[in-house]
């Protein structure tokens, strides 16, 4: 048998050591934490999608619409929100805050959105809906039936962004990890997109997307 | 990758009128903001200094009062035939877009290792020694539309495909699901004053290009090496065609023998 020496020896049952406490501690973070991985914030405005469209009964091409040239306009920009709310119109505390905060220091509400995609990415909301006719939901959840927004959780290491339709539910956490598929929408990242489009015979070629 | 001469419906091409050209350098300039090309303070190292359009000068070797100078804008080739770059990228950062015939430049997947600069024939791709830096005031005009690259990627010519998609985004608003003509033009072409610069569907013949490249004065740079480039030029100059065909030494002779032609 070979002699191993005493400086080796010691070098590895370090290494030993620190490889069994990465797995324990892994395991631990994993399930019984899981949510020290993702950052949450608020969105900074209560928006309620469902008082909108339902009890005031707008479409909701009113904020969300296509420009003349094919662009998306995304989420509406104050001035689009101050076609309305330039003085209070209701009693809520949302509002409230939303006129005293925003439209009479005329500054833009900082969304969390978690669709936002790296430069490298040309998105065509056009091609998806005019073409293809997917529906907001495939992509974005029923958003639409959300009486909060949905909270932003990112992956504090992949910088991953989730969004969680079940706004209510205060399982978010365990939801998340336990069985996303029910819970929550989707990442918005470069897998997703491709599933997608493998999915239904779309080509998956680089150029496609990127830019 | 592209392997045969494809024969599909769409085939993006440009057609560069040299006899028209002044060498105003316009193309370039609206190449650069339109495509977001870094640039340095000192841009006099040719070798390092990049430029997706680049206006190259030739002379007929001649003497005064015989002299004369031509302009020759070069884009990328966009070449249809074993796309000499495509076909070396270990990454696959590069693409022959078949339903376009773009070739086009992934530049996140880049790896940095600039085969493709060896491969192509045509110096057409650019490396970013450096990440790009702008004066400050100067990042305001960079164009959204464009991704900026970072250090260590090849970045190149792509006839703006970014114009491509916005054109194919207002085609569905308006309701249609093909490009009319004029919906998609480069910035170089859209930028030229004279008008030495068209482009279009090379297989549609309700485009110029179609006829333009049939014509007597059409030929293409380096064409012996078959790649079948997309940008073909015109010159009625028999000395400028040998310059395209890289071939210095008989310039002065075809000037000569072509003027003789005129003169008798």
């Amino acid at each position: 048998m070979r002699v191993i020496s005493q400086k080796r020896m010691n070098s590895a049952i370090m290494v030993a050591i620190f490889l069994a406490g990465f797995v324990v501690f892994h395991f631990i973070g994993r399930y019984f934490v899981p949510m020290l991985a993702y950052t949450r914030h608020e969105q900074p405005v209560d928006f309620s999608h469902v008082f909108h469209g339902n009890d005031v009964d707008m479409s909701c091409e009113t904020c969300h619409f296509f420009y003349e040239d094919g662009s998306w306009s995304g989420i509406p920009t104050l001035d689009v929100c101050m076609n309305c709310h330039s003085e209070q119109l209701g009693e809520s505390e949302a509002e409230k805050v939303f006129v005293t905060e925003y439209v009479q220091k005329n500054r833009e509400v900082q969304w969390e959105l978690y669709f936002r995609q790296p430069q490298c990415v040309s998105f065509s909301h056009s091609s998806h809906v005019k073409e293809a006719k997917l529906a907001c939901e495939t992509c974005h959840g029923p958003q639409g039936l959300s009486r909060h927004p949905t909270k932003y959780i990112v992956n504090r290491i992949t910088k991953y962004s989730y969004v969680v339709y079940d706004s209510a539910s205060s399982t978010i956490g365990s939801a998340l990890v336990r069985s996303p598929e029910e819970n929550v929408w989707g990442t918005m990242g470069m897998d997703e997109c491709a599933k997608c489009h493998r999915a239904r015979g779309v080509s998956t070629a680089c150029f496609i997307c990127h830019k | 990758m592209s392997t045969e001469s494809p024969q599909q419906s769409v085939r993006y091409g440009m057609v560069i009128d040299l006899d028209k050209c002044t060498g105003c350098g316009n193309c370039a300039v609206a190449c650069h903001m339109e495509n977001n090309v870094p640039f340095r303070t000192d841009e006099s190292d040719k070798s390092r200094n990049m430029a997706w359009l680049r206006i190259y000068k030739v002379k007929n070797g001649a003497e005064y009062p015989h002299a004369r100078v031509a302009y020759i804008p070069r884009p990328c080739m966009q070449c249809d035939r074993h796309t000499p770059c495509v076909s070396v990228c270990p990454a696959s950062a590069t693409n022959y877009d078949k339903s376009t015939g773009l070739v086009d430049q992934i530049n996140t997947r880049c790896i940095g290792c600039r085969y493709c600069m060896a491969a192509c024939p045509y110096m057409v791709r650019c490396f970013n020694w450096w990440d790009p830096a702008w004066p400050a005031d100067a990042e305001k005009y960079l164009n959204p539309d464009v991704a900026p690259r970072m250090r260590g990627v090849v970045e190149k010519c792509t006839f703006c495909s970014h114009r491509y998609i916005q054109a194919k985004n207002r085609a569905r608003q308006e309701g249609r699901n093909y490009l009319e003509k004029g919906d998609y033009i480069p910035a170089c072409v859209e930028a030229c004053p004279v008008e030495a610069m068209h482009f279009g569907d090379l297989n549609d013949p309700e485009y110029e290009v179609a006829h333009l490249i049939k014509s007597p004065r059409a030929f293409r740079l380096l064409e012996r090496l078959h790649t079948e480039p997309k940008v073909y030029y015109l010159s009625s100059h028999e000395w400028v065609r040998r310059w395209a065909d890289n071939d210095a030494v008989n310039t002065q002779s075809a000037y000569s023998q072509q003027r003789q032609g005129v003169e008798s």
